[in-house]
C-alpha cells in the first residue's frame, strides 16, 4: 500500500488550474523530489497532501484513508512539515520549537527527544535555551528538521527547506537528510527547483508543469529518458 | 400573630434606622452647604448619613431621587416648577400637590430664602452704560453674554428670558464657577447668577432687577422620597425659617473667600442656632482624603478595566475568526469612543442610575475600542507563515490561538490595555458628576467653588496616577513580552 495518494485531483485559485486532475501514489519510504518551475504547481500540491489546501475536485488519500477537512490534526501529527525559510515560532526557545507536536499532542517525555534529534543534527544540548534569531539559517534549517521529526512520523513534507542558504550549509544538510533516511526510511516530499539538488538527495523524480503531472519515475529514469520535451528542457535548462 | 407582627413592626423600624440616610447635592456652593446642614443635623440625632454631594444638575439629583438612590437633596421651589412640573406658575401648595401625586415625592417647609436666578454685571459697566434693570440692557447690544449651560437650557432661561425682555445678544457658554473671573478681567460682561451667591457681595457686583417679575420665586426647600423616615422629617422641619438671603449669602462668601471647610460653617449655623450641641469636626485629614478618592479612582478604573478585557479579547478572537464582523463591530466600539463622556454618564442615569454601577459601565464602554482593535490588529498582523506552520503541524484552531497567535499579539493587545487604562484614568474624574466618587470629586467640588487648591487636590494626583500606569504597564510589557519580541520593542 502506498502512504500518499492523488485521486484525479485538481486545484484552482480563483480561476486558474494550479493543479490538474492529477492522479499518482507516492512510493512509500522513498524520497520524491517534486520539480518544476516556479508557479509550476509544487508548493500547491504538497499543501493539498497535508490539507492546508482543499483540492476543487478529487480525493486526497493518506494513509489509505481519504483526508477529513472536518479533523486534519489526526493526519497532520503524522505528517512532519517543513517551509523554506524558517518557520520557526520566534516565541518559543529551540527546545519549546522541537517539541510543539508533543505538547499539542499532550505528550510529557519531551527533553530527551529533545536531546535525541539535537544529537541526529549534530548540535549541542546547550541549543535548547536558544531562540531563533539567535540562530544562523543553518542552524535554524536544522532546528526546523528536528521538529518535523519529533513525532516520528512516517511522512516528511519539505517545501523547499533548504532555499535559503548557503551551498555548504545545504550539502550539509543534504547529507544529514540522507543520513536519516538510512536509519529509518520515511516517506519524504521534497519540494525543490534546484535540480542538483534533486539528484543529490532524491530516489523518485516527479516534474511537474502548469498543474500538470509530466512524469514520475525513478530519478535515473528521468533524467536518462524524460518523457517528453518539457521535462528534458527543464533538466539540461538546471544542471549545471 | 398579633406578636409576631408587632415584632417584625419592631424590626423593620429598627432596619429603617440601621440603614443610612442618603443625603444628595447638586455640585454647586449653597448646594453643599445646606446639605452638609442636613447630615450634621442627622448624623447629631443619631443617624447614619450617606453623603452624595457633586451630582451634576437638577435632573441627576431628581431622576437619582426618584429612583431611591438618595433619599433627599436640597432643591428650589422654582426649579421644580418649572424644570420638572413643566409649569412655572405653580405656587407652594400646588408644588407641593402635583410631586406627591406624580412623584411620590415630599417638599419641607422653606428655609426662608429666595434664590433666583439674576443677572449680574460690574459695577464699572453699570455705571458706564447705566444699567440698573434688565430691560437697560435691551439698547445695549454690543455687550457679551456668558450663561451656565444649565441656565441656557432651562425652561425658565435665556430663551424665555430673552422673548419677555425683548434681549437680542448672543450668549456663550460658561461654567458657573469660572464666569466671575471671566466677568472681572473683563472677558464677559454680563452673566447670570443666583441671587444668595457669595461673589455678588465680594466682587461688588450688580445685580440687575427684575422689573417684568419674570423669574419665579426659588424658595429654598428639601426634597425628599417615602423612604425617608418620620424622625427625619421631623428634624429637617426645624429647619424651616432659620436661613435668609443675606445669612446664606454670608456662608456662601465664608466658604468661597472665608477659607473656611462647608463643614465648619455648616456645624456653625447649627449650633449658633442650637440645632445641634457639639461643633462636628471631621478628623479625615487631607492625607487620608486623597488616599481615600485616589482608592475609589483606582476601583473604578480597575473594574471598568478588567471588565474591558475580559469582553474585547475573546470578541475580537472571535472578530478574527469571522472577518466579515469585524469592520461593523469596531466602528460601532469606536462610535462610543465619540460620546462626550459627560453625555454618556447623563444617558446612563435613566438606566442604571447614579453611583458606581453606570461610572463602571462607561468607562468600560471607554476602554473596549483600544483593547478591542488592538487584539485584533496584533492577530491579524501575525506571520502568515507561522500560521500555516501551525496548521501544518496539526494544531486545533485554539491551538494555534494559544500557542502562536496569542504570545505573538501579546505586545500589541498589551498596548492597547495601556491606552485603555490612561483614558479610564482620565475620564473617570468625571464620574464624580453621577456620584461614583474619585479624585474627579476635588476637582468637580473645587470647579463649583472657584478653589484652585481643591481642584489641584484630584488634578494632581489624578495626573501622578496617568503617569504611574503608564510606567506599570511599560514594566508589564516587558516581563509579559516574549523574549525574542523584547530586544525589538521599547
Amino acid at each position: 500500500m502506498n502512504t500518499i495518494e492523488l485521486v484525479d485531483v485538481s486545484y484552482k485559485y480563483s480561476d486558474v488550474a494550479a493543479l490538474s486532475q492529477a492522479s499518482m501514489s507516492f512510493e512509500s519510504g522513498k524520497i520524491t523530489g517534486i520539480i518544476g518551475k516556479s508557479g509550476s504547481g509544487k508548493s500547491t500540491l504538497l499543501k493539498l497532501v497535508n490539507g492546508l489546501l482543499k483540492p476543487s475536485t478529487g480525493e486526497v488519500v493518506v494513509f489509505g484513508k481519504p483526508l477529513d477537512y472536518q479533523n486534519l490534526q489526526t493526519a497532520r501529527l503524522q505528517m512532519g512539515y517543513m517551509v523554506q525559510g524558517t518557520g520557526l515560532f520566534p516565541h518559543l526557545n529551540v527546545e519549546q520549537n522541537i517539541s510543539i507536536a508533543g505538547r499539542i499532542k499532550g505528550l510529557n517525555t519531551v527533553t530527551s527527544r529533545v536531546s535525541e534529534l539535537l544529537e541526529l543534527v549534530g548540535l549541542a544540548n546547550s541549543y535548547k535555551s536558544k531562540y531563533p534569531n539567535q540562530l544562523s539559517g543553518g542552524e535554524q534549517q536544522r532546528i526546523g528538521l528536528c521538529r518535523a521529526l519529533f513525532l516520528d512520523p512516517a511522512v516528511l513534507l519539505m517545501d523547499e527547506p533548504l532555499g535559503a542558504l548557503d551551498p555548504v550549509t545545504r550539502y550539509e544538510i543534504q547529507q544529514e537528510l540522507l543520513n536519516l533516511q538510512r536509519l529509518s526510511s520515511r516517506t519524504i516530499l521534497f519540494v525543490t527547483h534546484d535540480m542538483l539538488e534533486a539528484r543529490r538527495i532524491a530516489e523518485r523524480l516527479l516534474v511537474i508543469d502548469r498543474g500538470v503531472i509530466q512524469q514520475y519515475d525513478t530519478t535515473e529514469t528521468v533524467l536518462l529518458r524524460p518523457a517528453n520535451a518539457l521535462v528534458k528542457s527543464l533538466i539540461e535548462s538546471s544542471t549545471w | 400573630m398579633v406578636r409576631f407582627s408587632t415584632l417584625l413592626l419592631v424590626f423593620i423600624s429598627a432596619m429603617t434606622m440601621a440603614q443610612p440616610i442618603r443625603v444628595g447635592s447638586k455640585h454647586f456652593n449653597e448646594g453643599y452647604i445646606l446639605s452638609e446642614i442636613i447630615s450634621q443635623l442627622l448624623e447629631a440625632n443619631g443617624f447614619i448619613v450617606e453623603r452624595k454631594y457633586n451630582l451634576g444638575g437638577t435632573v441627576v439629583c431628581f431622576e437619582a431621587l426618584r429612583r431611591g438612590e438618595i433619599d433627599l437633596y436640597p432643591e428650589y421651589s422654582g426649579t421644580i416648577s418649572s424644570e420638572i412640573l413643566k409649569d412655572p406658575k405653580l405656587d407652594y401648595k400646588e408644588i407641593q400637590n402635583e410631586l406627591a401625586k406624580k412623584y411620590l415625592l415630599y417638599i419641607s417647609q422653606p428655609y426662608g430664602f429666595n434664590n433666583s436666578y439674576g443677572l449680574v454685571c460690574t459695577r464699572e459697566n453699570s455705571e458706564k452704560y447705566g444699567l440698573h434693570s434688565i430691560s437697560d440692557l435691551r439698547q445695549q447690544t454690543q455687550l457679551q453674554f456668558a450663561l451656565s449651560y444649565e441656565y441656557l437650557r432651562r425652561v425658565d432661561g435665556w430663551d424665555s428670558l430673552k422673548l419677555k425682555y425683548g434681549l437680542s445678544h448672543t450668549p456663550n457658554a460658561i461654567e458657573h464657577g469660572l464666569a466671575y473671573s471671566a466677568l472681572q478681567s473683563g472677558k464677559i460682561d454680563v452673566t447670570d447668577a443666583y441671587t444668595t451667591d457669595g461673589e455678588i457681595s465680594k466682587y461688588n457686583l450688580v445685580l440687575l432687577e427684575d422689573d417684568q417679575k419674570f423669574f419665579p420665586l426659588y424658595s429654598a426647600i428639601t426634597i425628599y422620597n417615602r423612604n425617608l423616615p418620620e424622625k427625619a422629617k421631623a428634624l429637617i422641619e426645624r429647619l424651616s425659617g432659620t436661613i435668609g438671603e443675606d445669612l446664606m449669602q454670608a456662608m456662601n462668601a465664608d466658604v468661597l473667600f472665608g477659607g473656611e471647610t462647608i463643614a465648619q460653617v455648616a456645624s456653625r449655623f447649627l449650633k449658633n442656632r442650637n440645632l445641634i450641641a457639639l461643633t462636628v469636626t471631621r478628623t479625615d485629614s487631607v492625607i487620608s482624603e486623597i488616599a481615600n478618592q485616589t482608592l475609589t479612582h483606582l476601583e473604578l478604573t480597575f473594574i471598568a478595566l478588567v471588565l474591558a478585557i475580559l469582553v474585547s479579547v475573546p470578541l475580537a478572537i472571535a472578530l478574527y475568526w469571522n472577518p466579515s464582523w469585524a469592520s461593523p463591530v469596531v466602528y460601532f466600539t469606536g462610535l462610543l469612543q465619540t460620546i462626550p463622556s459627560i453625555a454618556l454618564l447623563a444617558i446612563m442615569i435613566p438606566i442604571f442610575g447614579i453611583g458606581v454601577v453606570p461610572a463602571v459601565i462607561a468607562l468600560f464602554l471607554y476602554a473596549l475600542l483600544p483593547v478591542l482593535r488592538n487584539t485584533l490588529m496584533g492577530l491579524q498582523a501575525v506571520d502568515p507563515v507561522l500560521k500555516n506552520v501551525a496548521d501544518g503541524i496539526g494544531m486545533t484552531r485554539f491551538q494555534k490561538l494559544r500557542y502562536v497567535e496569542l504570545p505573538l499579539a501579546t505586545p500589541s493587545i498589551m498596548a492597547g490595555i495601556r491606552t485603555a487604562a490612561v483614558i479610564n484614568i482620565g475620564t473617570a474624574t468625571l464620574a464624580a458628576f453621577i456620584g461614583a466618587g474619585g479624585l474627579g470629586e476635588f476637582i468637580v467640588s473645587g470647579l463649583a467653588l472657584n478653589n484652585t487648591s481643591m481642584i489641584l487636590k484630584g488634578a494632581i494626583p489624578a495626573a501622578v496616577l496617568a503617569l504611574l500606569i503608564e510606567l506599570l504597564f511599560t514594566w508589564l510589557e516587558r516581563i509579559i513580552t516574549p523574549a525574542h519580541l523584547r530586544r525589538k520593542t521599547l
